[in-house]
This record gives structure tokens, sequence and C-alpha cells, in this order.
């Protein structure tokens, strides 16, 4: 197995990387995959992937859905470098519009999950660091807090409203407008 | 496998704190979900805890938040209200990607001709041709401030007044505002050379327009050859394009006193000999924050054949630019010099205002493309909100 940071080498071989979920499961995924997580390529630069990358944040359950969207996000990209070079440039535009429809496609469905799930997915982005993913996940959760009021906000994520009814009315004030 | 509870417990590496949904979402990631919303539902979600007050509520976010959703500002008149031989003017605070007006502060007067500066969270409107109140005002707390013109004083006897503008610094180490106007007047029968005057005023309770020297050429006074950077006004020189060998007017609003010499313009010695060839057109703006100067370069006729360089001051010590974007193509049938760039967004992609078309368009220097943004009919002057709604 091409241990990581052996530069040139790497190129040659699609290498493998084992990422280990909270619960002790094992993912082998290329290193193409891994790497959309920047948390890993910075432990792949640093050579400290051998033995397996120990993720203690991620379960299972979470961790098989980031690997399927870094394997999609990773082969589209993958294509797309590929084809700029093989087609004439209507050709090219066209490969990558379908590209990008398929991908949006994928995106929409992924999203597909209930709150908690999407939470998990949010939190696993971020720990790993996985821009796409968080952006897509962030994304999904401000669309559906937008036309909601305070009082749904609260009840949706059990906060509890620890304002004073004078800060409240603060509030009201300096940004009248808002309210209008 | 570990309960919910325990997981959410480890913390990640990241900084944990706000007590949404139990504690689930730590700050940054809720900071990465707010700042994705507009800023009126913000204000509104202040409402939901303590924490989402405060987490709004800072200048840092804020900042971010501003960022992510540029804002331009213009005066539209209201219709169908006031009298009916003119109609008052509002602020709108617009976005430039829907067109969607975000915010309205009616200023309870109509404007003729008039121009708009913003600085920071300021705006400044006033009129060219009358000597008349000038406005500034803080869209964020929608509170209007007035500076006095009863304290400037004619002295050019049997003059009148033609043109004037005003424009609103902040002076870097004191943090206070301050106003500078420039009038200018002529003889009755616009013979003869004009004369201006130029007054700074401190913003604040009391506040007084005080004469300033000035400067060795007269300024220009339109809004495409003025912009404040960092406490400091810069002005082209209101003599032929030709003859101006490049320098611009630097008034320092800290000292009040002209900048001597002058600073020299970016093309100094880089088109001396393509001058009499090409027509070159020389514009100052504030884009995000640093003194660009807008080259445009017409070749042949009908100048269609145009581009547009953007140079950026680096070092006003060392009189150091550099040209950082070249806009080329001229798109929707447009020649690209009537193009007015407002702002470099966060996708690197420059904003533009197109006057003639009303339109607000997006060219992204990677691709040299353009896009269409937005429409904003009705509007006189625009320009970029620098301040933030959140604060």
């Amino acid at each position: 197995m091409a241990s990581a940071g052996s530069g040139d080498e790497k190129a040659a071989a699609a290498a493998m990387i084992t990422l280990i979920s909270s619960d002790n499961e094992k993912f082998e995924v290329t290193e193409a995959t891994a790497t959309l997580s920047q948390t890993i390529r910075h432990m792949i630069e640093d050579g400290c992937t051998d033995g397996g990358v120990p993720l203690p944040n991620v379960t299972s359950k979470i961790l098989a859905r980031v690997i399927e969207y870094c394997k999609k996000h990773a082969t589209a990209a993958a294509g797309e470098e590929g084809s700029s070079s093989s087609f004439s440039d209507a050709a090219f535009l066209e490969v990558d519009r379908a590209f990008l429809e398929e991908l949006e496609e994928f995106d929409d469905a992924f999203l597909e999950v209930d709150r908690a799930t999407l939470f998990d997915l949010i939190l696993a982005a971020n720990y790993l660091d996985i821009k796409g993913l968080l952006n897509l996940t962030c994304q999904k959760v401000a669309d559906s807090v937008k036309g909601k009021t305070p009082e749904q906000i609260r009840e949706m994520y059990n906060i509890v409203n620890d304002l004073t009814p004078e800060e409240e009315a603060e509030i009201r004030r300096e940004t009248q407008w808002a309210f209008e | 496998m570990e309960s919910e509870l325990q997981r959410n417990a480890c913390k990640l590496d990241a900084p944990p704190a706000v007590a949404v949904n139990g504690g689930v979402l730590p700050t940054d990631v809720l900071h990465e979900i707010l700042l994705r919303l507009p800023a009126k539902v913000l204000c509104r979600f202040r409402l939901v805890c303590q924490s989402w007050r405060s987490l709004t509520s800072d200048p840092i976010f804020a900042k971010a938040h501003s960022s992510r959703h540029p804002l331009v500002v213009g005066l539209r008149s209201i219709a169908g209200r006031g009298r009916r031989w003119r109609s008052d003017h509002e602020v709108q605070l617009l976005d430039p990607f829907s067109g969607n007006i975000v915010r309205r502060i009616p200023t309870r007067k109509a404007w003729h001709d008039h121009e708009l500066s913003t600085h920071l969270g300021l705006l400044c409107i006033s009129e060219r041709r009358a000597q008349q109140e000038d406005c500034i005002l803080s869209p964020a707390t929608g509170e209007i401030l007035m500076v006095p013109t009863t304290g400037i004083v004619t002295k050019y006897k049997g003059k009148s007044m033609t043109l004037s503008t005003c424009l609103l610094g902040r002076v870097p180490s004191t943090g206070e505002y301050k106003a500078l106007r420039v009038c200018r007047y002529h003889d009755r029968y616009l013979d003869g050379e004009p004369e201006q005057t130029y007054h700074v005023a401190t913003l604040g309770r009391d506040a007084i327009w005080r004469v300033k020297p000035c400067p060795a050429v007269r300024v220009a006074i339109v809004s495409e050859a003025r912009a404040v950077v960092n406490g400091v006004a810069y002005f082209l020189l209101d003599v032929d394009p030709a003859d101006s060998d490049n320098v611009i007017a630097a008034f320092n609003l800290c000292t009040e006193e002209w900048r001597n010499p002058m600073l020299r313009g970016p093309l100094n010695g880089h088109h001396t000999s393509a001058k009499y060839a090409e027509r070159i057109s020389l514009h100052l703006a504030d884009l995000n924050g640093c003194l660009a100067s807008i080259c445009r370069c017409t070749r042949g006729y009908p100048y269609d054949n145009c581009s547009v360089d953007l140079w950026f001051l680096v070092d006003l010590d060392k009189e150091l630019w550099i040209k950082q974007y070249s806009l080329r193509s001229a798109p929707f049938g447009d020649p690209v010099r009537f193009f007015t760039p407002l702002a470099i967004l966060d996708d690197e992609r420059i904003l533009l205002w197109v006057q003639g078309a009303q339109e607000l368009r997006a060219y992204d220097p990677r691709t040299t493309t353009w896009t269409k943004l937005s429409t904003i009919e009705n509007i006189f002057d625009i320009a970029m909100y620098q301040g933030s709604l959140l604060c």
C-alpha cells in the first residue's frame, strides 16, 4: 500500500485510505475521495494515516453518508478534469452542464433526511472540514428556518427563551424596521 | 454505539458553546447557518434567545454577514404621496442580486439633482446645485443627522454657486466623522474661471463649518472624480485630462490639510507615448475600502474598442499602484466605458452599475464573462452600503 507522503508514487496507484468510525467500523476509500476532507488531507500530508484514520466524532451511519457524498463529488471533479482536454469547447460545456445537473439532483436527494441526521451531517462536515458538504447542509437548515417565527424556532430546536420582557421590548425597539 | 448525548459531549475540536437544540450545534456551525440568512430575518431571530441575540449582534459576525450579503443604496421617489408637484424620496437598501428592497428609510423631503456618498455605516445625500442642508443618515438605526449650511459664508459677492459636493469620512485615529464640502462659484454669465471654497465640519451636536485652504489646483467635484478612503479624501483635478499629468489631490481629514506634493496617479510613465493615439479617462472610487483608479481607454470610433483597468493604491507614502483587473469585453451592446465598478464581491466577481440600462451586472475576471444581476429603475445615484444592518 502506498504510504502517505510518498510524493510521485501517490498518483500512480489509487491509494486507499481506511477510515474508522466511532463505533469501530472500517471504510476503505480512495485518496481522491478522502481528500475532499481538509482534515484528512492534512493527515495524509503529515503522513499519519497508516493503520487507518480514527474518527471518534462520526458514527458509521453518518460516515457512510459522508463517504457517499465525497465519492460522488470526487468522481464529478475527476470527470471534469479529464474531459477538459479531450472535448471541443461546446462538447465540454455540454458535459459540464450534464455533470452539474446530475450533481444537483444527487445533492437534493442526499438532503432528504430527518433533522437529527442533517445536524449530524453538519457536525461531521464541520469536523472533517468538507466545504461543499458543510455549505450544502447549512444552506438546507437556513432555508428551513427562514420563514419561521422566533417561537417556531424555539419549538423546533428546543431552545428556552431566556430573554426578559424588557429585553424583548428593547430588541423590537432597536430594530423596529425588521418587524414592520 | 455511543449515545447522542455522549457523542455531543465530545465537543469536536471547535469552540462549542451555543445553546441550540440542547447543546448540539457548536457556535461556529450556528454562525455558518445564520450567516446565510438575510439581515431582516436575523434581527427578528434576536428574539429567539440570549445566545442568538449576542451572536447576531457581534461586530465580527456583522462584518462577515455584510461581505456575504452586499447591499447597494440609492434614493427613489415615493410615488403617489406628498404634494402633486413634487414627491418625497426615500433611501432604499437593495439586494444587488435580486434587486429586492431590503430596507426603506423616508427622508421626508424631495431631492433634485442629488449625489450620494457612503462611508462605513453612514450615508450622505447632498444637492449638487442648491445650497441647502446635506442629509447624513445611518441606515442601520434610521437616524438622520443634518449638517447645517448656515455656517458657510459666501465670500464671492456677485457670484453664484453652481455646483457643490459633500463627502463623508472617518478619521481613523479618533473615530470622528467629518464632512468635507466643496462649493463652486461662477459669475452670472459663467465667464471666467470659477472659484471654489472648501469647508470641513466634524459631525456631532454642534457641527460648524470651518473654512479650509484651497489646494494648489482646483479639484473636480463630480462623483466619479472623488473618493474617501481611510480618512483621506482624493480628488481628480479640474483640468483637461491631457494636462493633468496624472496627479491626484489628497485632503487628510485628520490634519485637515492638503497633501503636498499631490499624489501621483497610476498612469505616470506608463502611457505617455500612447496618450494621443488613445482616449484615456480616469475616475476614482472606493472599492472595498481601497482607493481605486478606474482607467478607461478607448481606441478608434465609435468607441467600441474600449478597455477598463482597475488600479489600486497599495501604498500611499510610496505612491505605489497595482493594476489588479482589466475588463475587456463589451457585453450586451454597451461599451464597457459606461460601467461604474461598485465593489469586488466575495467570489471575486466585480459588481458594476450600468447607468444607461439601469442594471447591476457582475464581471468574472477569471472567465471574462458578464452576468446581469438585476434591474433597478428610477434611481438617480447608486452606491455600495458599507455598513451592516445588524449593528
